[in-house]
């Protein structure tokens, strides 16, 4: 697989906004960084409950296959969605999941990264409903194939603007978050190294 | 020229291209993987000028667009395999009365309801023969967002050309999944608008040939009278049934608008065929597995290309035949089980033709396809 192919996977239940990080993220890498990318989604009654998805290629070439095939990135919301879409994994790719709702995670995968973006958006904004755009600032702190500053500029221009203020410190948290446990995840590995 | 960019789904593409090419007419009946064709539309369509009309069913739908279009404007219906299954008798009379009219299709996996969320290409016969008796029908397969865009303009234009019913033939993938595209301007493309009669209305034949075999077309309520029938006509439009002579022209005529303009209206992709000693002959989205699998068979050394018709009907046959010529095999890959196949078999001359198919509402991925082209050469 190519460097600059990038292929990530946002999993979890109907109403968590799976379907908006696809977008944001689509956006992000088509519209701002002006890269090919194909972006495809969960579509029937699971939309609204059970596990869904939606996946997005990014490429500086012309994309082929429209489907993800071996995901460089998936983020868990749900524990049905980490059971359901983390079996094609990149061995080395990155596995995101949110603790309150994932407590299992395949043992294969060596990357994990557990962030409390439910919580921290309650913390950062009073509201739950913020943790995917805290989850979105973890994304784009953890798999740096899009600048964070354009995933941040993604949000902006997809919420009105009355809600700038709280998706700016949900997505700060997220990518606080991500940063820190990247640090930890450095620290850990020098020591045993 | 300033490059405009923009993230689409397949079926925002061809509502966005369709009313860029000139469509202020939208019937429809809602069915999966179409209906955000119908929903754009309702919203889009008022914005303009246009009309949406939300129909009983599809029948309705496809009468609501003849009407429309009869009435000058340009007219589309979306749909999938039920629906277009439902349509096809007014789709004949289309053909018959000579309408100008788009149908947006999207394929959905197997016969009947099948599976409404996945793609196949199961249809591509019930494009060409649905609709019985012999009859003109244009049908183009984008394989991108970005080509459903161009292509929808061309099927616009090409309905209006030729006064056939023109199908845009997507599938549920690439209906609903995204790509970023580039939005052509409008200064890049012709819209083309129906011939209308110059004569006095009273010297009016609304289907005499004019020595193109495409008459000129009035609009119901500019003045011109005209008689609209399914039945096989003169050349005022009425019906006649006694007369051999005129029944096998007029057939012949109506045929004919596609048969002697395949210059004009095929179109397809050769990619890598020039030193290729195999062939795959692929529509669509599932083109683009072919061309990686194209890709990694040549890694290996196996000399390979792709043929791609963007019009599947008509076929573009003489090309396919010429290039089948110095070829070692053809193989068809499509999502059924086996419908190109037999078309492309009377292209092939002598050279064997080898199926690839996979009929479970899964894209062919590229190392199934490499592993079946491995296991024939």
């Amino acid at each position: 697989m190519k460097n600059n192919h990038y292929e990530i996977r946002f999993g979890g239940s109907g109403g968590q906004g799976m379907m908006l990080l696809g977008d944001i993220f689509a956006k992000a890498a088509g519209e701002l960084a002006e890269r090919e990318v194909v972006l495809t989604r969960s579509y029937g009654p699971e939309a609204r409950g059970g596990a869904c998805r939606s996946e997005l290629i990014s490429d500086t070439e012309p994309i082929n296959y429209p489907s993800v095939r071996k995901p460089n990135f998936v983020l868990a919301m749900s524990q049905l969605a980490c059971d359901k879409y983390c079996k094609d994994m990149d061995p080395n790719g990155i596995l995101l999941i949110e603790p309150k709702f994932v407590h299992r995670v395949p043992a294969h995968i060596k990357n994990v990264y557990s962030i409390p973006m439910t919580q921290l958006a309650i913390d950062e904004t009073g509201k739950k409903v913020a943790a995917n755009v805290v989850a979105i600032g973890a994304i784009a702190a953890l798999s740096g194939f899009v600048d964070v500053e354009l995933v941040r500029k993604a949000v902006q221009e997809h919420f009105k603007p009355a809600l700038r203020k709280a998706n700016d410190k949900a997505f700060d948290a997220g990518v606080r978050a991500a940063r820190e446990e990247m640090e930890q995840l450095d620290q850990q590995e020098s020591k045993s190294a | 020229m300033e490059n405009t960019y923009e993230i689409m789904t397949g079926n925002e593409a061809c509502t966005h291209a369709a009313i860029a090419a000139g469509m202020r007419f939208f019937a429809g009946y809602p069915i999966t993987p179409a209906t955000e064709i119908a929903e754009l539309s309702s919203e889009w369509l008022p914005k303009v000028g246009g009309k949406y009309m939300q129909m009983e069913d599809e029948l309705a739908s496809m009468a609501a667009i003849i009407g429309a279009s009869s009435a000058g404007a340009k007219a589309m219906t979306a749909t999938s395999g039920p629906g277009y299954s439902l349509m096809q008798e007014n789709l004949g009379y289309a053909a018959m009365a000579e309408v100008p009219i788009v149908v947006a299709y999207a394929m959905r996996q197997g016969p009947c309801q099948g599976v409404a969320t996945l793609p196949a290409q199961g249809d591509i016969m019930q494009v060409r023969w649905g609709v019985h008796g012999d009859h003109p029908i244009i049908a183009v397969a984008p394989a991108s967002v970005g080509e459903v865009y161009t292509e929808t303009i061309r099927a616009f234009n090409l309905a209006e050309t030729y006064r056939v019913p023109v199908v845009i033939m997507t599938d549920a993938m690439l209906a609903h999944m995204s790509e970023r595209i580039r939005i052509p301007d409008s200064s890049e493309y012709e819209c083309v608008d129906r011939k209308r009669p110059t004569c006095p209305p009273e010297e009016f034949k609304p289907f005499a040939d004019d020595g193109t075999g495409i008459p000129p077309m009035a609009s119901f309520g500019d003045g011109y009278r005209w008689y609209c029938s399914g039945l096989i006509h003169d050349e005022t439009g009425f019906p006649v049934s006694d007369n051999p002579q005129l029944t096998s022209d007029s057939i012949k005529r109506l045929v004919g608008k596609v048969e002697n303009n395949l210059k004009d209206i095929e179109s397809y992709e050769e990619y890598k065929t020039e030193d290729a000693e195999y062939l795959i002959v692929s529509i669509g989205l599932l083109s683009r597995s072919v061309k990686d699998a194209v890709d990694q068979a040549r890694q290996e050394g196996i000399k390979v290309g792709v043929f791609r018709p963007i019009t599947v009907w008509p076929f573009p046959e003489q090309r396919l035949a010429e290039l089948s010529q110095n070829k070692r095999k053809l193989f068809v890959c499509e999502m059924n089980e086996g419908q190109l196949y037999h078309v492309v078999r009377e292209s092939a001359g002598v050279t064997p033709v080898v199926q690839i198919t996979q009929n479970n509402g899964k894209m062919i991925a590229a190392e199934t396809i490499l592993k079946a082209l491995k296991e024939e050469i």
